[in-house]
C-alpha cells in the first residue's frame, strides 16, 4: 500500500501547487492588482513590491513542487511504462507529457525574466537609484518593465490554464495532444 | 465531456484555493505595513472582487462535481478505484463532498456579507465619542473574526484538497 499513500501525497501536492500558481495568479491580477489604483501611487507602488516579494516565493515552491510531485505521480501509479523510451514522442500520452514539461519549462523561464531581469528594474524606480539626471530615463525604464511584468503574468495565466486542460486529459484518458 | 468537466473543476478549485492563500499568505501580513485608511480601502475593494470570485469558482466546482457525479453514477472525480472511493461509500462521500462546500461557501458569505461590511462601519458625527469607541470596538471585533474564519476556511479548503488527492489516486491491488 505504499505506493498507493506516495500516490495520494503526490497528488495532494500536485493539486495543492496547481491552485497557489494559477489561483494565486487569478488573485494578483484581478484582486489586488485593480485595488491598488485606489490609493496614492507612490504607496502603491510599495505595496505592488510587498505583495510580489511574497507571492514570487509561492510560485516558485509551486513551480519547484510540479516536477517533483509530477515525477512521484507519475512513478508511484506505475506510469512510466506509458512514456519510457519513444513512447514519449509516440503515443498520446507521453506526447501530453511532454506538452506539460515544455509548458512548464515556459513558465520556468518566465518566472527568471520577471524575477531577475524586470523586478529589478521595477525596485530601481521604488528606490530613486540613479541619481537625479537618471530619474527620468529609470522611470521610463520601469514603466515598460510593469507592462512587460503584466504581460508576461497574463501569458503565464493562459499557460497554466492550458496545462490544467491536459492534466485533466491525462487523469482521466490517454491525454490531448 | 467528462475531460471538459475534470477541467471547469479544477480550474474552478485552482481559483478558489489560491485565492484564499493569497488572502491569508500575502494581503493579511503587508495589511500591517499599511497606513490605517488606505489599508481600509484596499479591504473594502478587494473584498468585493475575492467574494464574487470564489463564489464563482465555487459554483463551477458544485456544476462541475454534480455533473461528473451523474455520468459516473458513482459520483466520483477520477474513478471508481480511489482511496476515497473504496474506503467510503456512495452516499457517504456525496455528503461529505456536500458538507464540505456548504461550509466553503457558507465561510464566503458569512465574511462577505457579515464580517466584512462591519469591520469597516464608520460612526455618524452626531454620535459622540461613546459612538465612536463603540464602532472601533465593533471593526476590531470583526477583524479579529475575520482572520479566524479565514484560517478555518483555509484548514477546510486543505481538508477538500485532501480528500480529492484521495479520490484521485488510484488504489493499486498489491502496490508496495
Amino acid at each position: 500500500m505504499t505506493s498507493t499513500w506516495v500516490s495520494v501525497l503526490a497528488s495532494y501536492l500536485h493539486l495543492l501547487a496547481v491552485a497557489v500558481y494559477l489561483g494565486g495568479s487569478v488573485a494578483m491580477e484581478f484582486v489586488l492588482g485593480p485595488a491598488q489604483k485606489f490609493i496614492p501611487p507612490a504607496q502603491a507602488q510599495v505595496m505592488g513590491q510587498k505583495s510580489a516579494d511574497r507571492f514570487l516565493t509561492l510560485v516558485w515552491g509551486s513551480l519547484a513542487l510540479f516536477p517533483i510531485s509530477g515525477m512521484l505521480l507519475l512513478f508511484s501509479t506505475s506510469n512510466q511504462s506509458q512514456v519510457s523510451g519513444d513512447k514519449f514522442f509516440t503515443t498520446t500520452y507521453g506526447r501530453t507529457l511532454f506538452g506539460m514539461i515544455f509548458l512548464w519549462c515556459v513558465l520556468v523561464i518566465n518566472g527568471v525574466i520577471i524575477t531577475f531581469v524586470l523586478r529589478p528594474r521595477l525596485n530601481q524606480k521604488a528606490s530613486g537609484k540613479g541619481g537625479g539626471s537618471n530619474v527620468s530615463a529609470n522611470l521610463e525604464r520601469a514603466g515598460k518593465a510593469a507592462r512587460w511584468v503584466s504581460i508576461i503574468t497574463r501569458i503565464d495565466l493562459g499557460v497554466a490554464v492550458f496545462i490544467v486542460l491536459l492534466g485533466a486529459s491525462m487523469a482521466y484518458g490517454n491525454g490531448l495532444i | 465531456m467528462k475531460v471538459f468537466l475534470l477541467f471547469v473543476f479544477g480550474l474552478g478549485w485552482s481559483v478558489y484555493l489560491g485565492g484564499a492563500l493569497v488572502m491569508a499568505w500575502v494581503w493579511r501580513p503587508l495589511q500591517k505595513g499599511l497606513p490605517p485608511g488606505q489599508t481600509g480601502i484596499l479591504c473594502l475593494k478587494m473584498g468585493r472582487i475575492y467574494k464574487y470570485l470564489a463564489l464563482v469558482s465555487l459554483g463551477l466546482v458544485a456544476v462541475s462535481w454534480a455533473i461528473l457525479g451523474l455520468i459516473d453514477h458513482h459520483g466520483v472525480l477520477i474513478g471508481s478505484n480511489g482511496v476515497f472511493e473504496v474506503g467510503v461509500s456512495g452516499l457517504l462521500r456525496g455528503i461529505i463532498g456536500a458538507a464540505v462546500w456548504l461550509a466553503l461557501v457558507g465561510f464566503v458569505l458569512f465574511m462577505g456579507v457579515f464580517l466584512h461590511p462591519s469591520s469597516h462601519v464608520r460612526a455618524e458625527t452626531n454620535q459622540g465619542e461613546a459612538g465612536r469607541e463603540k464602532m472601533k470596538e465593533m471593526r476590531l471585533k470583526s477583524i479579529s473574526r475575520m482572520n479566524k474564519v479565514l484560517k478555518a476556511e483555509l484548514a477546510t479548503a486543505l481538508v477538500a484538497t485532501l480528500i480529492m488527492a484521495l479520490s484521485s489516486a488510484t488504489v493499486i491491488p498489491g502496490g508496495h
